[in-house]
């Protein structure tokens, strides 16, 4: 004991109970691939399943000795800037009506396109602002996480960037598993894989890749 | 050679207020304090967190307290915790005290490696721990400890308050609360001893006040004399037949009744994974303590009571099929047989000081004088950011609760403090106090205005009890001690019985008196009162963490406004 202040131990924790760190956004239980995500990491060790929805019929914590579930609402957990967000969709709404009326008069040219503009950027902020606060939310509750872990999972773009961040603070390697964001995000993975639900050898090949990557740790 | 002298100590506690601390937590919290060690003992309250820099501060240890550990249950967990990640990073002996540990059991023993704890105070013995603390069984040190321990104040109260058995107006008292679901069978046992013995008990006209109804709970020093109206109390140990390691039991159950409220506990039992009821996690409760420091007989479900208590020698063993419930109702009236198993009972636990809050002190210190003495070069810095912990520490201690807390902490400027004062404090005499005081620069130097504050809502309470005790609910008798120079005031409770009358008065304080201290000790009435203002509400408004306050600000004033602080005081003038 040297009596002094010292740096996290995070190193040391990934090693006392290795375990796989799953994201998920968008977790109403009715999406296989999710399901299937969930059940390959099972397979090769412990897996803690950190999952961000809005349906609240399911417990808020599941676990049976192998695999922890913990549902956070996104309502609950996200910043209060979360609140903006039905202005954002009134205000939206309101730029689509003003482009549909807009349809006659001496500037509805301009009117109109004007108003197609604001809808189509207010949608787009809309989405990318709702993909910030599930990826932010992710985080706050991963960062706060006793143990390291030694793989973090990702299946889309919130779940990307909240990982990426993570591997930061953690060391943890990132699996990024599905193929629906652009070749450039992806890159911010260490391991890509595209598993097929019902395609027995690419799940085969996925599991090897995990178990690979689970082994490996830190240094994968 | 064992270095054994003073250390430095930082005691990490949670607790939200506005109401005080159970008994049985503030004795436990102040545990290193009852043992009269040489230790500088720092109590820092983590509701709002715990700031970084409190690393810097030349500590030698630092105490994780019950109520601190408490917070991995709540949802608030990860939010709350991530401020104090600091804890981690320092590298000095860190001593755990949990409880419940069957609760959220993988969390905590994850949680105290993250934190590095060198020590930890379990409840269970050897035999539990791999199942509990499968990290931490094999890193850190670990000690054997009770739930709670006798609070030799509260048993010193008892002897001095305690009524004979056959005096005592009912026959059996009970307070428990019905438990939810997932502390399992043993929680439902906690429900179901106090329901079968008030229904046979009513069955045989025998005089009882049992309930299990959140609504009747009693806290505080009221609780003694709750525990002093009955000859009897029934009981069992504390504990869980659940294993819920990361709060899934608990979702799971809730989730059961959000579906379908009108279950029981037999059906929900039958929904839930076999063997999750299975488990064995029972302990002695500080509730047996206190029944034994208040000469209650104990009516006890048998069970192990950690080889402190004997059936038919400190408690009556009642069956856990009810079989002997009638024996024991018979046994009732033998009030000789009563008062052999409390006198057994009280010499043999309470008297041999084997089970004092000292020997738990005196463990702790051990823990802790196992490790060498950290060296650190002198330097003043160090000690400004101790004297800066232990100054934000007492703040955060004595953070007067609702309005006053609200009027001490809300307002950022004196204009709007004084103006709510003055709609506060109804009383002329604090008013022209207060008003002296803005209207003096020196003194407004001298003396911080949310102390003063404090200070006089509180002597409010206490002129209203002098004037009229049956409005606050006690008297107050105040004196001067020359040879102190110290002004006390007493709180009296107001006892139902003719033979205790509770007599205020006052002395007279004489003029150019000097005045060293002004303490409130309100230790025999509790450590809180209640505060109602026409005007603003009210509220809880704590004494002091053991009942007694100390009045600095008054102190300090006295020195620039004599006249107007005496006549605050209530003190009868004397020219003499």
């Amino acid at each position: 004991m040297s009596h002094g202040v010292r740096k996290r131990r995070l190193v040391d924790s990934a090693a006392v109970r290795p375990y796989i760190l799953v994201l998920m956004s968008e977790d109403d239980g009715s999406t296989p691939r999710l399901r299937a995500i969930a059940e390959l990491c099972r397979e090769v060790g412990r897996t803690e399943i950190l999952a961000v929805g809005t349906a609240q019929r399911r417990p808020e914590r599941e676990y049976d000795g192998t695999a922890v579930i913990e549902r956070m609402s996104l309502d609950g957990e996200a910043s209060r800037g979360v609140s903006l967000a039905p202005l954002f969709r009134r205000a939206t709404r309101l730029a689509a009506r003003c482009r549909r009326a807009a349809a006659s008069g001496r500037h509805a040219r301009v009117l109109r396109h004007t108003a197609g503009v604001a809808a189509v950027t207010l949608a787009g902020v809309s989405a990318a602002t709702r993909q910030i606060v599930v990826a932010e939310v992710l985080r706050r509750r991963a960062r706060a996480l006793s143990l390291a872990p030694r793989i973090a999972v990702c299946h889309d773009t919130p779940t990307l960037l909240a990982s990426i961040r993570l591997r930061t603070g953690y060391g943890c390697s990132v699996v990024y598993v599905g193929e629906a964001i652009p070749r450039r995000w992806r890159r911010g993975a260490d391991v890509v894989v595209a598993p097929e639900p019902t395609d027995a050898f690419g799940r085969a090949r996925c599991r090897d890749i995990l178990a690979s990557a689970f082994t490996d740790g830190a240094a994968g | 050679m064992m270095d054994v002298g003073p250390r430095q100590i930082l005691v990490l506690y949670w607790h939200p207020g506005p109401e005080p601390l159970r008994a049985a937590i503030a004795h436990h919290l102040r545990a290193l304090d009852s043992a009269s060690l040489p230790h500088r003992v720092v109590y820092f309250n983590t509701v709002n967190g715990a700031p970084a820099w409190l690393r810097r501060a030349p500590f030698d240890a630092i105490v994780l307290h019950t109520t601190f550990l408490c917070m991995r249950w709540s949802h608030l967990f990860p939010r709350w915790k991530w401020p104090l990640r600091w804890l981690s990073e320092v590298d000095i002996p860190k001593l755990a005290m949990p409880q419940d540990e069957y609760d959220h059991s993988e969390i905590l023993d994850e949680w105290l490696f993250e934190l590095g704890v060198t020590d930890v105070f379990s409840n269970f013995d050897e035999s539990k721990r791999p199942l509990l603390y499968p990290i931490m069984a094999g890193r850190a040190r670990f000690h054997k400890c009770f739930t709670g321990y006798v609070d030799e104040g509260a048993a010193s109260r008892c002897s001095r308050t305690l009524v004979p058995l056959s005096r005592r107006p009912r026959e059996i008292v009970y307070r428990a609360t019905k438990l939810p679901y997932w502390f399992g069978s043993h929680g439902q046992l906690k429900h179901a001893v106090g329901a079968v013995m008030g229904q046979r008990a009513a069955a045989r006209r025998i005089p009882t006040d049992i309930s299990t109804r959140p609504e009747d709970t009693i806290v505080g020093d009221r609780w003694f004399d709750f525990l002093m109206s009955g000859r009897t109390i029934v009981g069992c140990e504390s504990g869980s037949s659940v294993l819920d390691r990361r709060g899934e039991i608990r979702a799971r159950i809730q989730a059961l009744l959000s579906e379908r409220p009108e279950l029981d506990f037999e059906a929900v039992s039958r929904e839930m994974p076999s063997g999750w009821d299975g488990y064995r996690f029972f302990a002695l409760s500080p509730r047996h303590f206190e029944a034994v420091i208040s000469r209650t007989c104990q009516i006890l479900v048998e069970g192990d009571y950690e080889g402190v208590l004997k059936p038919e020698r400190h408690y009556l063993s009642l069956k856990r099929d009810w079989s002997n419930v009638e024996d024991i109702l018979e046994q009732l009236a033998d009030v000789k047989l009563l008062e052999n198993v409390t006198a057994a009972a009280y010499e043999e636990i309470y008297a041999s000081g084997r089970f004092g809050y000292d020997t738990f002190a005196r463990e702790i210190e051990q823990a802790l004088f196992w490790y060498p003495p950290i060296r650190r070069p002198r330097g003043g810095a160090r000690r400004c950011l101790l004297w800066a912990a232990e100054k934000m520490a007492a703040r955060r201690a004595s953070g007067t609760s609702s309005v006053a807390g609200r009027l001490v902490r809300a307002p950022r400027s004196a204009v709007p403090r004084a103006w709510l004062t003055l709609r506060t404090v109804r009383d002329s005499d604090l008013r022209a106090l207060l008003l002296a005081y803005f209207g003096d620069p020196a003194s407004r130097r001298m003396v911080r205005s949310d102390v003063l504050l404090g200070d006089l809502v509180r002597l409010d309470v206490i002129r209203r009890a002098m004037r009229t005790p049956s409005a606050v609910g006690f008297a107050v008798r105040a004196g001067y001690d020359a040879e102190r120079s110290q002004w006390t005031y007493e709180s009296l409770p107001l006892h139902s019985d003719p033979g205790h009358p509770a007599s205020g008065g006052r002395d007279a304080l004489p003029a150019g008196a000097p005045l060293q201290r002004i303490i409130w000790d309100h230790r025999d009435v509790g450590r809180s009162v209640s505060w109602r203002s026409g005007t603003v509400g009210g509220g809880t408004i704590p004494v002091g963490p053991a009942g007694v306050h100390d009045f600095t600000a008054l102190v300090m004033l006295a020195a620039r406004q004599p006249q107007l602080v005496w006549r605050a005081l209530g003190a009868r003038e004397n020219a003499g």
